[in-house]
């Protein structure tokens, strides 16, 4: 392996801790009339729990 | 290493002991001596066993597990202990409908420890052409195709929907939260009630042990290796930042308690020394440096014997691991890492199980004279203690470490 660390670092477009990436779902939302950082904290925050939900089931159970 | 019985100590509040056992605790594992040798115990089902409860009851629910957690803690005096280490809590595997995983009481004897089933060869859950769908999106693959397979009640997008379906993904994923989010309390209770240091936070797996564990199989995996090595080595690769960010997402934020990787298959003779060296070691050396540059030390459990891989762990940066011992020799453990790494179990099951007190005082008395001579041990047996552990055999690991054990 030239680069031991490149496959962490490799980008992908749906990277780790992210089960539909804020860019994608910003996408389905429309007009954003208020906050978005505040819509794309929360929805990251639930996204991260589907994440785990996912992947615990791999690893865990 | 003291020959005399420690004096009684003063009476001491529960926070003050909390303390004094985190400090013990976290001084062993950066390598250090602390004040005397610190016990940590991976208790699973013995402490159904020591609260009176069967093993249906600390896998069916996860509360009476935690209660039999606490009982042990209240009653031993242990410097860490696991908030539950009886960790699969057999609910989330009903909700699902999984596939692999038997629990106590249903299918079962229900005082016997839950079970993963591993498939056949041709009945692997990620199949053997399925491995560039794997590479390509790990968690789209992990979504539409892995968790339909394991599950009676998912189906895959595309087939025709069914409630349970519906119900399984909604339970699946309330259960999981349900779960996770109830153990902050439990870490409470352990400090506020016992004084007791939740003694481990975050879980690992090595990529490669992922893809033999839960995707191929072993067996799958092993002929892989063999017949499409290069797909192996890029799903592993694939694996390397989703097994990072679960074992760091759930990690102690104070940085004092380790994340623990649980080590099974990726050893000789599982797999030869070469391709140890080419698949397993270089896509799990990046992620216990990446651990370790963001402060967190990383508990190898190396369940089984793992003596030949002893020279690759070396290096790893200094302090960056603590070597759990389980079933290779722990005086060798110790002359062989000790000088970088500290060094936590040994104690043999079976003797903990099955010999006598003073046979486990013995064999207390050698590890505590020679690997713990310097600092940098924890008291523990070689593997996590079921129910067929005596409770007779740890009061005698317990009493005997407290009294001997101070520096």
């Amino acid at each position: 392996m030239s680069d031991p660390y490149e496959p962490l670092r490799r980008p992908h477009p749906r990277p780790a801790g992210t089960v539909v990436p804020w860019p994608e779902q910003r996408k389905d939302m429309g007009e954003m009339t208020g906050d978005e950082a505040l819509v794309r904290k929360t929805w990251e925050e639930i996204d991260a729990w589907s994440y785990a939900f996912l992947w615990h089931c791999v690893v865990s159970f | 290493m003291t020959t005399t019985t420690a004096p009684s100590p003063a009476p001491v509040s529960t926070s003050t002991r909390y303390e004094q056992r985190l400090a013990r605790y976290v001084a062993a594992m950066r390598n250090e001596k602390p004040d005397m040798v610190p016990i940590r115990p991976f208790v699973a089902e013995f402490t159904a066993k020591y609260a009176g409860m069967d093993c249906q009851q600390v896998t069916q629910d996860f509360r009476l597990a935690f209660d039999a957690a606490i009982r042990c803690a209240a009653d031993f005096d242990w410097d860490a202990v696991v908030a539950n280490m009886v960790y699969v809590w057999g609910m989330i595997p009903q909700v699902i409908g999984s596939r692999y995983l038997a629990v106590p009481g249903v299918g079962l004897e229900r005082d016997t420890g839950f079970q993963y089933l591993e498939p056949a060869e041709d009945g692997a859950w990620m199949r053997a052409d399925e491995y560039d769908a794997l590479i390509d999106d790990p968690t789209g693959y992990v979504m539409n195709v892995w968790m339909p397979r394991v599950s009676r009640y998912m189906v895959s997008p595309g087939e025709t929907n069914t409630v349970q379906n519906n119900l399984a993904w909604l339970k699946g994923g309330m259960s999981v939260m349900q779960y996770f989010t109830a153990f902050g309390g439990q870490i409470e209770r352990l400090r506020e009630e016992c004084g007791t240091v939740s003694a481990i936070a975050g879980i690992l797996k090595a990529p490669f042990d992922i893809i033999a564990d839960k995707f191929r199989g072993y067996l799958g995996l092993t002929m892989d290796l063999f017949e499409r090595p290069e797909k192996v080595m890029a799903a592993v690769k694939a694996m390397m930042p989703h097994m990072l960010h679960i074992a760091l997402s759930t990690a102690d934020p104070a940085k004092q308690v380790p994340i623990t990787i649980w080590m099974h298959r990726g050893c000789v003779p599982f797999i030869s020394p070469k391709q140890f060296d080419e698949y397993f070691w270089p896509t799990l050396k990046p992620i216990i440096e990446e651990i370790w540059g963001h402060g967190h030390q990383t508990l190898f459990y190396a369940e089984g014997k793992w003596k030949h891989h002893w020279g690759r762990f070396r290096e790893l940066p200094e302090g960056s691991i603590i070597y759990h011992c389980d079933r290779d020799d722990v005086f060798e453990a110790h002359a062989a890492l000790g000088d970088r790494f500290a060094i936590s179990g040994g104690i043999p099951n079976f003797l903990l199980s099955f010999g006598t007190p003073d046979q486990v005082r013995e064999y207390c008395r050698k590890v505590i004279d020679v690997v713990a001579a310097d600092g940098g041990y924890i008291m523990d047996a070689g593997a996590i203690m079921q129910n067929d552990t005596s409770i007779e055999n740890i009061k005698a690991m317990t009493e005997f470490t407290r009294e001997y054990g101070v520096y």
